[in-house]
């Protein structure tokens, strides 16, 4: 065997309380495809950040070429020709391909002016290595995404780049592009660049990989050549054996459906969705990140116009939905990206509690009363244990689990029966998230319904009654409890399906 | 629940807030104290009256701005829409047309540039800077256009009645200026439109699926603030006795800064009533001072310019600190 181009030993990485990589040791060969797989949460991300600098590990080794360091040195990630195109690839839309590939190191003459032979010479240059012919000069902007990725490819590799790092290269990629992508990193691992290809999506991890790396929990399951395994022995590394413990768990008594949803699509991202939501009941929804999850939640709560389809709230239809008209129907809504679409930054903690209830049950004769108002918000962050000093306080210095416990209990506020949630615990704690699990279980004890959205199983084997997994824009499984207990490895296979 | 509320009162977060209108009524009264030891008439009664009606004109923009500014917005056509105000307001006095429902009239056509803003920017996408500097300029234009550039100064001088008259000796002209600031504070404050003016200044997609009617906001904004506009047209007129088509030019820059150094914040979700009157207040105060201490009106103008950044960066730093 060559000797790896690069080699960890002993990684160890904690955060707060939390070891993300629990000792792992992983190595790279020079011009091998190397798949990295695991959960969200196993620890890729850490890993790769770990690789590229970002982080510093609290214990192990990190070898590259022939020299040993305890960390990789950011200033020097070029020197020693280590390159990341991250999953949003980073480039600047509104310039050219050349100036794209060259970006803070475009050639000079007389130290200030571009010299745009050299500049083009060189552009090509990076482009001929990924082999292939695009104008230097297109702007990024106008090309369609896989063109933009193999400029991000390009740019990556014209630092001389021994080890490119391709962070999920294909979610955007349609398939005849995800075929030509591959051609080209076979042909850069002949030449020897070698080539880390973190994806969750199975069938590409056969089509091009050498050798395979499964991280579950922040340990290293095995690095095993691909010849050597088969699709269900991966998918038991990804997921293991472990089933749901379920000590939140408490059936509620199941009624009549509340939400029907119909045939529903939005082209590219689901078609022909149909389900339905009974009073009493927590429905997990589960797919791969960029799997339509949250197009469709979005679809059935207004904010998107689906292409067809209907949804039915109650029994009757639910025409021209709107955030506000749903809202009215009792329908809630927690988006995932809580910063952008969650909260009101700048605004205060009883402010974001109180916007789906001032137009509706605050202000009942057009006035807002003060009193009643901070009353209003002060129930609702009460019965959901917020830490907070003072309800005029902006939520913007709350932790994150705090602002979501905020985002969702503005919910309550309303006469709501309908929730639906998506990835409502990223990136917040341990303590925060079962907070929330006890408020979703809370909702179907009380008779209404939650549609809870997820890429992460175990949290959803958790907390739902029925499982709706959603693969590349269907709903390619249903799963209910098995003596309480889901079957980690049926969902698993039907979300790679 | 009582003890809650007290102790809701008194928490520590808020407190830069207010403290920062405390800030701005203790500058305006350094101000009136340094500038009355120069020149004791400035506290006259006639030179305050007279402060207070060069005050009230730019103020009642101001607040229309103020409304504009909070959903993260810049209404530049208010200095147009005075101008527009101040010519239709001339000629049909000319004309014969009484005083009460011309009044209302102006108001309802300054409303309507406010809705058009409002769809121009809504609706066609078209971010606020751009769509009302467009406004701004077709108004302008349509004003010198109508009025031939000229001057409209056979008004009946009884209207001059409204801007003269006094009521317990303070002209009835600051009293119109209170009126609309308690009405525009307690649409802010206690109405589910000034609640959304903040939610979707903070961030109209947070917003919007929270349930707040943006589409209805945003047009509401801009109404509110080419209403105002159109008062001030109107009251401008009055006072003159004349319309004027270049009426109100630059207005638009005297209220974003009276509704800044107020407090608004042009990123949104930040502004109020009472500190954008006292804004206005702090920038006629300036200009008034300026002219009974015979100091040139351009080394006012550069007053007025440092001072809009002056308290603007102080007010970065202490949120900085909050």
């Amino acid at each position: 065997m060559p000797q790896p181009f690069i080699e960890m030993t002993g990684i160890v990485k904690r955060f707060k309380g939390v070891t993300a990589l629990k000792g792992v040791d992983f190595d790279v060969l020079p011009g091998e495809i190397h798949g990295l797989l695991g959960e969200n949460g196993a620890g890729k991300s850490t890993l790769i950040k770990i690789l590229t600098g970002a982080y510093r590990p609290d214990e192990g080794v990190i070898r590259v070429g022939d020299r040993s360091m305890s960390h990789v040195p950011i200033k020097e990630l070029a020197n020693l020709g280590i390159s990341v195109v991250y999953q949003d690839l980073k480039l600047a839309h509104g310039v050219s391909i050349m100036e794209n590939i060259l970006m803070g190191k475009l050639p000079k003459r007389a130290g200030i002016f571009v010299d745009r032979k050299a500049a083009l010479a060189r552009a090509k240059e990076a482009l001929a290595k990924v082999g292939v012919e695009m104008d230097p000069l297109t702007k990024v902007g106008d090309l369609k995404a896989a063109d933009q990725e193999i400029v991000a490819i390009a740019k990556a590799l014209s630092t001389n780049a021994k080890l490119l790092i391709l962070d999920e290269p294909t979610a955007l990629l349609a398939e005849d592009d995800v075929q030509r992508l591959f051609s080209i990193l076979r042909d850069l691992s002949a030449k020897g660049v070698a080539i880390l290809y973190i994806s969750h999506r199975l069938e590409e991890i056969f089509a091009i990989c050498n050798r395979v790396t499964v991280l579950r929990d922040g340990s290293k399951i095995w690095t095993r050549p691909i010849g050597e395994i088969t699709k269900d022995q991966l998918i038991e590394a990804i997921a293991g054996q472990m089933h749901a413990e379920g000590d939140l768990y408490t059936e509620a008594k199941i009624g009549d459906p509340l939400l029907k949803v119909r045939n529903l699509s939005k082209a590219p991202y689901f078609r022909d969705i149909s389900f339905e939501l009974r009073s009493g009941e927590v429905v997990g929804l589960f797919g791969l990140v960029g799997g339509g999850k949250s197009e469709l939640l979005k679809s059935i709560y207004g904010a998107y116009t689906p292409d067809s389809g209907e949804v039915l709230v109650m029994g009757e239809t639910h025409a021209k939905p709107s955030p506000s008209r749903s809202i009215r129907r009792g329908i809630g809504f927690v988006p995932e990206d809580r910063k952008t679409e969650g909260f009101l930054p700048r605004m205060s903690i009883c402010a974001n509690a109180n916007v789906p209830s001032y137009g509706r049950t605050l202000a009942g004769r057009g006035w807002i009363r003060l009193r009643e108002e901070k009353r209003h918000a002060l129930g609702l962050v009460e019965s959901f244990n917020v830490k907070y000093d003072s309800l005029e306080q902006d939520i913007d210095g709350l932790s994150g689990g705090n602002q979501q416990k905020v985002v969702v209990a503005k919910w309550m506020g309303i006469r709501m029966n309908i929730l639906l949630l998506d990835e409502p615990t990223a990136g917040i704690d341990v303590g925060a998230r079962r907070d929330i699990f006890k408020f979703v279980r809370s909702l179907a004890d009380a008779g209404k319904t939650v549609v809870y959205c997820s890429s992460y199983l175990p949290e959803i084997m958790e907390v739902a009654d029925r499982i709706l997994v959603m693969s590349q824009g269907r709903i390619s499984g249903e799963f209910r409890r098995h003596g309480g207990a889901f079957r980690e490895d049926e969902i698993m296979r039907a979300a790679f399906n | 629940m009582k003890v809650r509320d007290q102790s809701i009162r008194s928490a520590k977060a808020p407190i830069w807030k207010r403290m920062s209108q405390y800030t701005l009524v203790l500058i305006m009264l350094a101000m009136w104290i340094v500038v009355f030891l120069f020149e004791p008439r400035f506290l006259s009664a006639e030179n305050l009256t007279n402060l207070g009606r060069q005050t009230v004109i730019i103020a009642i923009v101001a607040i229309g701005q103020t409304f504009v500014i909070i959903t993260k917005g810049i209404d530049l056509s208010v200095g147009s829409t005075v101008g527009l105000a101040s010519i239709i307001s001339a000629q049909l006095l000319v004309d014969g047309m009484p005083a009460v429902p011309l009044f209302v009239l102006v108001v309802l056509i300054g409303a309507l540039v406010g809705l058009i803003n409002g769809m121009i920017i809504y609706d066609m996408k078209i971010t606020p800077f751009i769509a009302t500097l467009g406004t701004m300029t077709v108004l302008r234009g349509a004003t010198l256009m109508a009025s031939g550039g000229k001057l409209i100064s056979n008004v009946p001088k009884s209207i001059t009645k409204i801007a003269e008259s006094t009521f317990l000796g303070i002209p009835w002209l600051i009293y119109i200026l209170l009126i609309i600031a308690v009405i525009a504070a307690i649409v802010i404050r206690y109405t589910v439109f000034g609640r959304s003016l903040f939610a979707i200044g903070s961030s109209e997609e947070s917003a919007r699926l929270s349930g707040v009617n943006v589409r209805t906001t945003t047009y509401g904004a801009y109404a509110v603030s080419g209403a105002l506009a159109a008062v001030a047209g109107f009251l401008l007129t009055a006072r003159l006795a004349s319309g004027i088509p270049t009426a109100g030019d630059g207005y638009e820059l005297d209220a974003i800064a009276s509704s800044v150094i107020g407090g608004a914040s042009l990123f949104g979700a930040q502004g109020s009533i009472a500190g954008t009157v006292i804004g206005a207040l702090i920038m006629s105060t300036l200009r008034n001072a300026g002219n009974l201490l015979g100091i040139e009106p351009f080394w006012l103008q550069i007053a007025v310019g440092a001072l809009l950044v002056l308290v603007v960066f102080f007010d970065q730093i202490q949120k900085r600190k909050a």
